[in-house]
């Protein structure tokens, strides 16, 4: 509420003072690729001859206003048309789009072209997270958004990076071409980086491709662009561009908790692990729409806690964050999670919020179910 | 004023005094069957080409507005022979009329003719009538307001004449 | 003439109360009901925009839940679009049309009620949608799917409003060209018409043109939400982004539907004003049709993000661009009208010039976004927000508050209060750019649209663009009471309500024709 009130306060003032001048960006982002300073220039070069169009007319027609008002005794004269002007005045708006095009074609082609990159990172959209796939070096990721719901809900202060933070960014080396080939798994999403000046739509079913190449060491940060449900505003795009040594130490370390993770497979968890590391994967992947309480929000997500899913069998609850259900927002959880991650999210949710049935689920048991579903589709 | 919005055509004839009038048409018509046969084209144009792509779930909403145009062209081609006439001669006043596929035809005496314009209800067009015997006939249907006002002063003076 | 006791005793008695304005087939009637209807819209799509800038108002959640704060963006667009501004122009045209033409009525009088009633209907299915479980369709205006397909009854519900609403302007759309072709006095050729006539003409053949592309599209859309067909499924052998290709070969005329009547009547107000005729008369029905034609070619500048060819992302580039050609035209034209005029301000006009001006600057950022490589970095930002509504506040609407301070006088009878008029053009016209010019440079700095909360950056803009939103919106009551004293009483009006007014319109009594009857009717025997 304080807040609020300061605000407010700051907005009626307009904020005059100097150093809260710095928040007021009046252009676009600070470019760091060649294209993005080619879309720069090329911004900046529209608004120049939007201006001097806007000097022209605006002077013509305030001068009008002011010079020929009736109070001030000026005559209305009679003249309706004038072939001359009209062609003038429709010939040369043409003549300064036709300058315009060429510049603007230009940056185009260079935009379009995805050829001969250094390496390329598959981008998928999720309700409500990005993944990024390196197919150079056959690691992928989940990247959410890293910030508190508390800062969200005004329980805790904002952090500088306030919704533009991730808990895995994506890396790439310094001064490489990458391509990006982006697509979505449920609806469509947008990948923009404004550094970078890319802006490609994630469509369902389509793969369409893109490509930066970053200039500078530093941390980018950008957003999902299209409307995407519920939580499209909270699904932020950080790129941390590093230098190539840096990048390929990265790339080792990815590897080897992907190895870690592989080991899990065969290891038989105890309940208070699972529920540990259930907590984390719900809070990651399900609080979004069931809500931390597992409540969910009536009349749109159903509530977990007490639902005849996670108090029924074991086998139809897994089954159901595996498979998802069809026609609703439910996605299928089998392709994204682990065995493990799967195994911890059905304990935690069997056994939080009052929810006391006692079992669990080992990793185990979850790659058996993948097993038999895929002998399924085999067969048919 | 000048009659703006129909053909009509008042007259004194020998000593009769004659008021036509037929809706306004601005176009031939040839040219009212060009604009709608223009604008059904543009409608089958839109329609085989999404079709064409697959998404043939146009055409029954492009059908639909071609069934209303060809419902508004025959609505004008019903209307079309559509007039009203109004003579004073002597002591008879005659009504004649046809709006669709209805015609009518009204003798009254006149002395007891009486010309009543309605223009009470704010925002509706006037209402002109001519009525003898507790029986009203509506006159100046192709008319606007203005008009029918002028035509119920003119019709005022020439039954008292 | 009919026969009117004889069929029907009693019948010449004007149905009353509820029953006058439901089975009405004057002109008159539908414009005004229209044109009421319009403003309920305004006023409750309006509120859903009051909220959404409260809850933008700083970052965090405060006021509403992100689901609800898309059903508010969805419903605001939808509802101002299909309720407020088309059924305003749409009662412009009621109303002025025959009176500009003078012909006693429309075409199809009949046709002309059917499609003012489906409105209400259609509005009351939006209004109502937010009570359904899972509250109203939170996907956009713009229903892409397959984000559409995910929702839930109210998603179907508003697919029919869009049909009923598409219906209701096709029946429209006959009725005026119908009118306007056939029904024109004697002597009043096509190029003698008044510009309002022209516009709405040509905006009738783009409704004609398109509603029925739109009603195919969110049939697809219904079906594959409903019966399992896959044209925008690709999991099924679909294309979700044709659904985009489809509803943009709507939208973008859609667009110059929204703005053409507007150029209309800004164009009979300024001649008035300047005492002086339009300048280049002819330049303007044919800049007007070429921006029509165009608007055929452009669609898929809304969707230069969805990754097009080259080819076909610099088609659309170079044609959206020359659509700055003939719009230029205009405003030149409207400038060169006022040019050694004799210029008096009254509130009509003070709207006019302000559409000018304010429209020329979203004709600018229209053209910055044309370029595709900028489009790219501002597609899906608040740039684009302040652009369209620069196109349509200051576009439309205002054009809209001129029209009805120009002719409520004809319509009531009655002289608008100038002074309340003026106090409401100032207070809209600085609140309108509080909201909206912020917004430039939020899109600028990387704000997408259509998210409940942002990052701290953005903050300062968003705050003054709220409190611009408040000015403009309550500023409205202020219309509001201007017209509703207007009703109610005032100076009386004359026939020609402004000195420099030309055209048919301006010989009818004012109103048509109420008042001017106190010289005339003692019955004759």
């Amino acid at each position: 509420m304080k807040g609020t009130w300061q605000s407010g306060v700051g907005a009626l003032a307009l904020v005059g003072s100097g150093t809260a001048l710095a928040d007021y960006a009046y252009n676009l982002q600070t470019p760091a690729s060649g294209v993005a300073q080619d879309v720069f220039q090329l911004h900046n070069l529209i608004m120049l001859v939007c201006l001097g169009i806007f000097v022209v007319v605006f002077t013509a027609m305030f001068y009008s206003l002011w010079k020929h008002r009736k109070s001030v005794g000026h005559q209305a004269a009679h003249f309706h048309e004038n072939t001359t002007v009209e062609v003038i005045w429709t010939v040369i708006p043409f003549i300064i789009l036709v300058g315009m095009a060429y510049p603007a074609a230009r940056v185009v082609i260079d935009m379009k072209d995805t050829s001969s990159p250094d390496m390329t990172v598959k981008v998928t959209g999720f309700q409500w997270k990005w993944r990024y796939d390196y197919l150079n070096d056959g690691i992928g990721f989940y990247s959410n958004l890293s910030t508190p719901r508390q800062q969200i809900d005004g329980t805790a202060v904002k952090g500088e990076h306030y919704l533009l933070e991730v808990d895995e960014p994506m890396v790439v080396p310094v001064g490489k071409r990458v391509r990006l080939l982006v697509t979505a798994n449920d609806v469509i999403h947008s990948w923009w980086l404004p550094a970078f000046s890319v802006k490609q739509d994630g469509i369902p079913g389509f793969i369409r491709d893109s490509w930066f190449k970053a200039d500078q060491i530093g941390t980018y940060r950008g957003q999902c662009a299209e409307l995407c449900g519920k939580e499209h505003g909270f699904m932020p795009i950080v790129v941390e561009v590093v230098s190539e040594p840096d990048y390929q130490a990265w790339v080792a370390k990815k590897k080897g908790a992907a190895q870690t993770a592989a080991a899990d497979h065969g290891r038989i968890f105890e309940i208070a692990e699972l529920m540990a590391r259930g907590e984390k994967a719900y809070q990651a992947n399900c609080a979004v729409c069931h809500q931390e309480n597992g409540m969910g929000l009536p009349g749109t997500f159903p509530a977990i806690r007490g639902s005849r899913v996670a108090t029924g069998p074991i086998a139809d609850h897994i089954k159901v964050v595996m498979n998802g259900r069809p026609g609703t927002a439910m996605a299928a959880f089998g392709p994204r999670l682990s065995d493990a991650d799967i195994a911890a999210v059905v304990t935690y949710q069997r056994n939080a919020w009052g929810n006391k049935m006692g079992d669990l689920a080992q990793p185990a048991e979850i790659a058996a179910t993948r097993l038999r579903v895929a002998k399924a589709s085999a067969t048919q | 004023m000048e009659q703006v919005n129909t053909e009509s055509l008042s007259r004194e004839s020998s000593g009769a005094f004659v008021f036509q009038s037929r809706p306004n048409c601005s176009q031939t018509h040839a040219q009212e069957r060009l604009a709608f046969r223009g604008l059904a084209a543009l409608c089958l144009g839109t329609a085989i080409g999404f079709a064409g792509m697959g998404y043939w779930l146009v055409l029954p909403f492009e059908g639909l507005v071609i069934g209303l145009l060809i419902w508004a062209r025959a609505v004008r081609h019903g209307h079309e022979s559509d007039y009203e006439s109004l003579t004073i001669e002597g002591d008879m006043v005659v009504l004649e009329w046809r709006m669709g596929n209805q015609s009518g035809h009204r003798q009254m005496n006149r002395q007891w003719v009486r010309v009543a314009c309605d223009c009470t209800v704010p925002g509706r067009s006037c209402r002109l009538c001519v009525s003898s015997h507790g029986r009203e006939t509506e006159v100046g249907h192709y008319l606007s307001d203005e008009a029918r006002l002028q035509l119920a002063a003119t019709l005022r003076s020439k039954l008292q004449a | 003439m009919s026969d009117a006791a004889h069929a029907h005793p009693g019948h010449h008695t004007h149905p009353t109360g509820i029953m006058r304005w439901l089975t009405t087939t004057n002109h008159k009637d539908i414009g005004t009901m229209y044109l009421w209807f319009a403003l309920i819209m305004l006023f409750s799509a309006g509120s859903m925009a009051l909220l959404i800038r409260t809850e933008l108002f700083q970052p965090g959640l405060q006021l509403v839940h992100p689901d609800f704060f898309n059903q508010l963006t969805t419903m605001h667009g939808l509802i101002m679009i299909f309720g407020a501004i088309m059924p305003a122009f749409t009662g412009f045209a009621n109303w002025q049309v025959p009176l500009m033409l003078g012909a006693p009525d429309m075409a199809f009088p009949r046709l002309n009620n059917w499609s003012f009633w489906l409105l209400p209907a259609a509005g009351l299915m939006l209004m109502s949608s937010f009570l359904l479980p899972g509250g109203a369709a939170a996907g956009g205006w713009t229903m892409y799917p397959p984000l559409f397909i995910q929702g839930g009854i109210s998603y179907d519900l508003t697919i029919l409003a869009v049909h009923i609403m598409g219906l209701s302007s096709i029946m429209g759309s006959i009725n005026i060209i119908t009118t306007i072709l056939n029904m024109r006095a004697p002597g009043l050729t096509l190029m003698k018409m008044p510009m309002f006539c022209w516009t709405w003409l040509i905006t009738a053949y783009l409704l004609i043109a398109t509603m029925p592309v739109l009603a195919g599209a969110v049939t697809m859309l219904l079906t594959d939400r409903n019966f399992g067909t896959h044209f925008f499924n690709a999991a099924g052998g679909g294309d979700p982004v044709m659904f985009q290709h489809i509803f943009w070969f709507f939208g973008h005329p859609e667009v110059y539907i929204l703005i053409l009547p507007a150029f209309g009547i800004v164009s009979q107000i300024i001649p008035t004003f300047s005492r002086k005729p339009l300048f280049g008369y002819a330049s303007m029905v044919y800049a007007t049709a070429s921006i029509a034609i165009l608007s055929f070619i452009v669609w898929a500048h809304h969707m230069f993000a969805v990754g097009m060819p080259v080819a076909a992302q610099l088609f659309f580039m170079f044609s959206t661009m020359l659509i700055a050609v003939p719009t230029g035209v205009k405003v030149f034209n409207w400038v060169a009208t006022m040019w050694k005029g004799s210029l008096t301000f009254e509130t009509p006009m003070l709207f006019a010039i302000a559409f000018v001006c304010l429209f020329t600057i979203g004709g600018f950022s229209g053209l910055v976004l044309a370029m595709a490589p900028v489009d790219i970095q501002l597609q899906d930002t608040y740039y684009v927000v302040a652009h369209f509504h620069y196109v349509l506040v200051s576009g439309a609407l205002f054009s809209i508050f001129a029209g009805i301070y120009y002719w409520l006088p004809k319509w009531t009878g009655h002289m608008y209060d100038e002074r309340l008029g003026k106090l409401h053009f100032w207070l809209s016209v600085i609140g309108m750019n509080i909201v909206f010019f912020p917004m430039h440079f939020l899109g600028l700095a990387g704000m997408p649209r259509r998210i409940p909360d942002y990052a701290l950056q953005f903050t300062e803009f968003n705050q003054i663009a709220t409190v611009g939103a408040f000015i403009f919106g309550f500023s409205q009551l202020i219309f509001l009471t201007v017209v509703l004293k207007t009703i109610r009483g005032g100076a009386k009006a004359p026939a020609r309500v402004w000195e420099g007014a030309e055209g048919l319109e301006w010989t009818v009594p004012s109103p048509a024709p109420y008042h001017t009857f106190e010289v005339a009717p003692v019955l004759s025997k």
